[in-house]
């Protein structure tokens, strides 16, 4: 893929024009019509997308079954890497809210970039983890705000007597 | 300080830095600086500006986020040995995101965002293994709230109770009406 495709994504506004072609040579173009699952949670399967145009909903299925909506993406968000990262099961759906085309990095070479030691490695990695970092800063603040229904406060102090002894 | 290991042995030992060399060592040793925090402490607090990474040498912290009223502080981690603190501010260029307190007396080895900037645009060996502790501990913490949050959210509850009430109080007046 060309690296003008990338230029713009938030997360490699640290790479430099060589870092973008590198990351741009391992990345292929996808096509998604609206309702298409691209990944869907609990499989282990898929890379690391970047989402070059159109939009996406995050989705997560609780354990009771039910599904509540996490987010709306849009262009140049990028999504899948926790997965990529740790080989796990996708902790969410995401589901083409429209017509959507993805630069798609595999599983594969996504852990070369992410395992490399050169300076377009280093910096790719660091505009990766400021992502999840954005998704963690997200998901706290979820807990937290969950932490202000009185219905939940039981329950979360059960949680974190839970979490206490773990650490 | 009688009994404390040289610190760049006590850096190497740590298991989130497992296999770092001694030119990595020599590179985190030359910006950095150990701090000594008493429990109770606090290392940083919510809306701080970012300013160092810090790596746990001993000890325990909490990581806390206040809720918008500030009536309830969440611990959302716990940090020991060899954790890493302050990276999330620090990456995301932002205020810090979250408090840390010691929870017992505590250890840090403290490294200038400022130098871990120059670790990382000079390819530094440092650099790369504190990346790559960033991202063993991101992984775990991101599956942990994920799962703290499916643990606490119950979407129809809040909804559910006051239905309910209502139903219990329209079966009362229906079994009265029937009486």
């Amino acid at each position: 893929m060309d690296r003008h495709r990338i230029e713009g994504i938030p997360s490699f506004l640290g790479l430099d024009d060589r870092a973008l072609a590198s990351v741009a040579a391992v990345m292929h173009e996808r096509a998604y019509p609206p309702g298409a699952i691209i990944l869907e949670q609990g499989r282990r399967m898929g890379g690391v997308f970047v989402l070059l145009s159109g939009h996406v909903r995050v989705e997560r299925r609780l354990p009771d079954g039910a599904t509540v909506d996490l987010v709306t993406l849009g262009p140049g968000a990028v999504f899948g890497v926790l997965a990529a990262m740790d080989g796990g099961p996708r902790a969410a759906s995401c589901v083409a809210k429209d017509e959507v085309v993805c630069g798609v990095i595999s599983r594969f070479d996504f852990m070369e970039l992410m395992q490399g030691r050169s300076q377009t490695a280093l910096l790719f990695q660091v505009g990766v983890l400021r992502d999840l970092y954005k998704d963690l800063r997200a998901t706290n603040r979820r807990l937290v705000d969950l932490a202000s229904l009185p219905d939940q406060q039981l329950a979360l102090t059960q949680v974190d007597d839970v979490f206490g002894s773990l650490g | 300080m009688t009994n404390a290991p040289p610190l760049k042995t006590e850096l190497m030992a740590l298991p989130s830095l497992a296999g770092l060399s001694q030119d990595g060592v020599e590179g985190l040793v030359q910006g950095g600086a150990v701090r000594s925090l008493p429990a109770g402490a606090a290392l940083f607090v919510e809306g701080d500006p970012p300013d160092n990474l810090y790596l746990v040498l001993d000890g325990r912290l909490r990581v806390t986020c206040a809720t918008e009223d500030r009536t309830t502080e969440v611990v959302v981690g716990v940090a020991e040995r060899g954790a890493l603190l302050g990276e999330m501010g620090l990456l995301g260029g932002r205020s810090r995101s979250a408090s840390v307190r010691a929870a017992t007396d505590c250890r840090l080895f403290a490294i200038p965002g400022d130098h871990l900037q120059t670790l990382i645009t000079d390819a530094h060996p440092a650099a790369w293994f504190l990346l790559r502790a960033m991202r063993t501990q991101l992984v775990v913490r991101l599956r942990t709230v994920d799962e703290r949050v499916d643990a606490v959210l119950e979407p129809p509850e809040p909804v559910e109770l006051p239905t309910n009430r209502r139903r219990g109080i329209a079966s009362l007046l229906q079994d009265s009406e029937a009486e």
